[in-house]
């Protein structure tokens, strides 16, 4: 009966494993649209607002999931004490400090760095065509990743299960 | 204005210490300007002084603070809030209004499209006009422009820099605090001195303003859509702007303007202001003086002519 209940647990662990590593690989697209919805966002108050950037940006955090608000309140709050030298200076510090630790997927973030570069810069279609071509290259790094992810959640959920079941078989 | 805080931001980081080492009393600084490779110029108690790279104001030209172009590009960032996009309207017009309603004026290379200005490139001469609010400036006078209780049309006419908009900016506090509806037209943000709509001058708390709109529509716009008693504008002068005042005193507005010049008479050969004169739309003339102190009332008239004050 023990070693039933034990085995029953080693095999629950793996798969709780394997769906845990499955979620982390899907958790590198969902951060994708994450920071598409925040570039659209941000488009919206620039095309119909003409919000300057350190109110946009403050307004559009409260609009985020916590780990994206963190970095976007850390930027309109940089931005409104007048201390920094650049808008890009800013950006990619704070990009450094808040996002990368956290989103899985460090190659999206490589658009959003080099669009603080030329964001706030020239006229409003300036703006909007910027942070269109920086979502043109998050989707196109989201496609690139799509199959790989689809494939290794299937993975991951299988090889789970299966390390359980394994390890059960050894033990016995 | 006591406070030189929202100046003081938008100087580059080494200018803005220098100032701040400089110790200067904020309601004496007039205007700050800032010129590509030329020292910056402070323009202090009615004198002019360089800054000097020891943080004091100087006459001398040796040992001053000379502008770089990193210098101007870093502040075009704080002036414009890092969104330059957001001021193509105002960049257009050659100025910018800044928190506390300082103006920077700009020049540098102006594009153009189809003949006329898109924007202004490389902007590499700025002037900042410290904006000073004189609260209770229209008390000896407001009195005077009033008849049974009654405000009456008011043109204040003066030189310029003398204080006309000063003068307009507390008689429109003056009747809104005191129970009428004003509507102002703010096309040059010099009133109200709006930054994002909110106004950073004491305009009264029955006064509601169009900022940085045309005054022939903007004064359409509020009697439309406002229902104001009182209609305030500074500098007319245009066809258009005549026009769109008459409109709203015939819909019962109580007119309150500022025209540049030295008296009525002057004013009666203007082509349409003359008219508006002659046809006695305006019951009060608040006539600055050319000499004293900015704001001096030389004198008051009535619509004819008869001086009843000063």
């Amino acid at each position: 009966m023990v070693k039933l209940l034990g085995a029953a647990i080693v095999i629950i662990s793996g798969g709780i494993l394997g769906f845990y590593r499955a979620s982390r690989e899907r958790k590198r697209l969902e951060q994708g649209i994450e920071l598409k919805r925040l570039l659209y966002l941000l488009q919206g108050e620039i095309r119909y607002g003409l919000t300057p950037l350190p109110d946009a940006i403050g307004t559009i955090a409260g609009k985020m999931n916590a780990e994206f608000s963190v970095f976007l309140s850390d930027v309109s709050k940089k931005l409104s004490s007048y201390q920094e030298e650049t808008f890009s200076q800013v950006w990619k510090s704070s990009v450094e400090k808040d996002l990368i630790p956290y989103v899985l997927e460090k190659k999206m973030l490589e658009p959003l760095i080099t669009m603080g570069d030329t964001i706030g810069y020239l006229d409003k279609d300036m703006q909007v065509k910027t942070i269109d071509f920086t979502i043109e290259q998050i989707e196109e790094r989201m496609y690139q990743i799509k199959d790989q992810v689809i494939k290794n959640c299937k993975l991951y959920q299988s090889l789970g299960l299966s390390f359980g079941l394994l390890v059960v078989i050894i033990l016995l | 204005m006591e406070n030189t805080s929202e100046i003081y931001h938008i100087l580059p980081k080494s200018v803005r210490g220098l100032m701040q080492k400089s110790g200067l009393k904020p309601r004496e600084l007039q205007e700050i300007r800032l010129r590509i490779h030329q020292p910056v110029i402070v323009r202090y108690e009615n004198k002019e002084y360089f800054l000097s790279t020891a943080g004091k104001l100087t006459t001398s030209h040796h040992f001053v603070h000379v502008l770089t172009r990193e210098e101007l590009k870093q502040m075009m960032e704080y002036i414009s809030n890092y969104s330059l996009y957001a001021y193509e309207d105002q960049l257009r017009q050659g100025f910018l209004t800044v928190k506390g309603g300082h103006r920077v004026g700009i020049a540098g290379k102006v594009s153009i499209e189809d003949g006329e200005i898109k924007t202004m490139k490389h902007i590499t001469f700025l002037n900042i006009r410290v904006a000073h609010e004189v609260i209770g400036c229209a008390e000896g006078i407001f009195e005077h422009c009033t008849k049974d209780g009654q405000l009456l049309p008011v043109l204040i006419i003066s030189p310029p820099g003398r204080g006309k908009t000063t003068l307009l900016r507390d008689m429109i506090r003056m009747a809104s605090d005191g129970g009428e509806t004003v509507g102002v037209v703010d096309e040059r943000s010099e009133i109200a001195a709006s930054y994002m709509g909110v106004p950073q001058n004491k305009v009264g708390i029955r006064t509601d303003v169009m900022d940085g709109c045309p005054k022939s529509e903007g004064i359409m716009m509020l009697v439309r859509s406002m229902a104001p008693n009182v209609i305030a504008v500074d500098e007319i002068g245009k066809k258009e702007d005549v026009d769109a005042m008459l409109y709203s005193a015939y819909c019962g507005c109580t007119l309150m303007a500022t025209i540049h010049g030295k008296d009525m008479e002057e004013l009666k050969k203007v082509p349409y202001v003359g008219e508006m004169i002659e046809r006695k739309v305006f019951k009060r003339y608040v006539v600055l003086s050319e000499q004293g102190k900015a704001g001096t009332v030389k004198e008051i008239l009535d619509e004819e002519g008869v001086r009843l004050y000063g």
